[in-house]
């Protein structure tokens, strides 16, 4: 454990009644501001993991410290330095925006001045004034979940804690929500963000952490996690459709043996597989060799040019991290499905 | 007790006003059934004997206290429903997640339902008034009579907001207080006094806490009658002080994910 760490979990398991396992000895340690988010198929054991975190709830073994304070229990200047945002906009109805953000602002112990000044600032930044004297239960989803949002941050925690934060914004109000946590994290702040949005995680998270069966199967920059664990997709296309359609797509898989093919029409389709074993392994991740990529096409090149295939496009699909996903666990990560309400009213979720 | 912690209870206090006032038909009928109550059962009764009480006073104005002190009953159980709503939204579980004291979150709420209580119980005693009640009034009757009825209240809204943090839920909470509240009235001496009722009925009536603001609500207006008051709001108070720690300390062990 580093002296200074932001975040440092040691050992994380939590197992949900009839043994439904949600974290599986996770650990954990951020050192210094860094966006980190957090993905995987829906019950991988996001949201109990971000819970642990933010104090909501106990792990049964293992040890879990921000600012190296105990999270579970958490004490009330631990809260004065998280902030954890539910997916759920955890709003009153009846009461207006500017409302919410002075109660708010009283209960994180903000004076007048500074909460006026704070209010206007969030204001500002997260353009309420539109709605801000108006009911909550007026409110699009969207301008809701920007209140929640703003209100998350009325106290500007240096950890923000969020899940599935986007889920009820529009494209323009995803784009300015990824903006934000950018400029929040450049301000000094850690961000660890639950999300589906692979392309923005992609584009603004430091690091990432795939989670699985409540196992941490990959951690690492978004680059290196393509990189090490998507799978290159080799396209293909000829001017007609081959002669030979099973000799080519034979010769294709001898030469190519990590490759397989799929030829449909004028297309050639190779899905380039990673060497089933790692060079390396430590406890929570795997490292794989890098591919030469080169001499992939030029092989497949040269094998179209002996069946005298005439090729017109030849492209490599951008691995991403889906892919990494689908790679690593053989399920695709989808969007999460709207959360069933019991009997209570009360949102069912891990 | 810091300024931090007093303004943490006063915005408390000024949303739970903020929500009563914007429920006014909930407010509103909290004033009609009283004033039903009055009518029917004031004239319905209005030949009862009442043993033991000067003759000039009839069954409307021995009525009109323990409506008085109904109204805050029922008033006081309804106390915890805004805290089931606020845990249906997950509110509530944001309010814990900040680091305002939960005491005084739970003083806040409480002062709020408690005022409001006296509000309704001093308007229940214009409407008795309005509908021909006799009633003796002056600051030191008054005083002796709201401040039972306000540990009355405090006791029965911090009960309230305890059941409703274990039960959860509108239907529970609806449980509650329909098993409570007219057994709870019933077996008290609101409506018929100690001595005309059956044995068993007197005996539970004699620890009702309901009893004792009742009677003393009949000693301060009927009787003008205050020296014995003082003493029976000691009990009171020990209930009062009791169930707000109880459910300071349930809400302080409660989590919500």
């Amino acid at each position: 454990m580093t002296s200074a760490a932001i975040v440092n979990l040691q050992g994380i398991s939590k197992t949900y009644p009839k043994d439904i396992v949600a974290l599986n000895s996770i650990n954990l340690t951020v050192d210094s501001p860094e966006i980190i988010g957090i993905m995987g198929a829906n019950g991988s054991g996001k949201s109990t993991l971000l819970k642990i975190l933010a104090g909501h709830l106990k792990p049964d073994q293992g040890t879990s410290h921000i600012f190296q304070q105990e999270t579970y229990q958490v004490s009330e200047a631990l809260k004065k330095q998280i902030s954890y945002i539910s997916q759920d906009k955890a709003l009153d109805p009846e009461m207006t925006g500017k409302e919410l953000l002075f109660y708010f602002s009283t209960l994180y112990g903000l004076s007048a001045a500074s909460a006026t000044q704070r209010i206007n600032q969030l204001i500002d930044t997260f353009e309420l004034d539109g709605f801000i004297h108006r009911y909550v239960k007026t409110c699009s989803g969207g301008q809701a979940q920007r209140l929640h949002l703003a209100i998350g941050i009325i106290h500007q925690p240096p950890l923000l804690l969020l899940d599935e934060p986007t889920s009820a914004l529009d494209p323009q109000g995803n784009t300015f929500f990824w903006d934000f946590i950018q400029s929040y994290q450049q301000q000094g702040n850690t961000v660890i963000v639950v999300s589906h949005e692979l392309a923005n995680i992609r584009q603004h998270c430091s690091r990432v952490l795939l989670l699985n069966k409540g196992q941490l199967i990959a951690s690492g920059s978004p680059d290196t996690i393509i990189q090490t664990y998507a799978t290159p997709i080799l396209h293909i296309t000829t001017a007609e459709k081959p002669y030979h359609k099973e000799a080519l797509k034979a010769l294709l898989q001898q030469n190519i043996p990590t490759a397989t093919v799929q030829l449909k029409g004028q297309s050639t389709r190779l899905d380039i597989k990673q060497q089933e074993k790692p060079i390396s392994k430590d406890s929570q991740t795997s490292q794989f060799p890098s591919l030469d990529k080169a001499k992939i096409l030029a092989s497949a090149l040269q094998i179209f040019e002996e069946q005298q295939q005439s090729v017109i496009e030849c492209r490599w699909e951008q691995p991403s991290l889906e892919s990494a996903y689908f790679k690593l666990t053989g399920e695709n990560i989808t969007a999460p499905t709207p959360l069933k309400k019991n009997k209570k009213g009360q949102r069912k979720h891990r | 007790m810091n300024a931090h912690s007093i303004a943490i209870s006063v915005a408390v206090f000024k949303r739970t006003w903020l929500k009563t006032l914007r429920r006014p038909v909930a407010l509103t009928f909290s004033l009609v059934q009283p004033l039903m109550w009055m009518l029917f059962f004031g004239f319905l009764f209005q030949r009862y004997a009442l043993d033991d009480l000067p003759e000039n006073i009839r069954y409307l104005d021995f009525l009109v206290p323990g409506i008085c002190a109904m109204t805050v009953l029922f008033g006081a159980s309804q106390s915890g429903i805004e805290l089931i709503r606020d845990m249906q939204n997950r509110f509530l579980g944001r309010i814990l997640s900040t680091p305002a004291s939960k005491p005084m979150i739970m003083l806040g709420k409480i002062s709020a339902d408690v005022s409001r209580l006296m509000i309704q119980a001093l308007l229940v005693l214009c409407l008795g008034v309005l509908v021909g009640a006799n009633l003796q009034f002056s600051m030191l009757s008054l005083l002796m009579m709201l401040s039972s009825l306000l540990l009355f209240a405090i006791a029965f809204c911090s009960l309230s907001c305890w059941i409703a943090l274990k039960a959860r839920s509108q239907e529970n909470m609806a449980t509650f207080v329909h098993i409570v509240n007219m057994p709870m009235l019933f077996t008290s001496t609101a409506l018929v006094p100690h001595k005309q009722m059956p044995d068993w009925l007197a005996t539970i009536a004699h620890f009702n806490p309901l009893s004792l603001v009742v009677n003393n609500g009949r000693a301060a207006l009927l009787l003008g009658d205050t020296s014995a008051i003082l003493p029976s709001l000691l009990p009171l108070l020990i209930i009062a002080v009791l169930l707000f720690l109880l459910v300071t300390h349930t809400l302080r062990r409660t989590t919500f994910n």
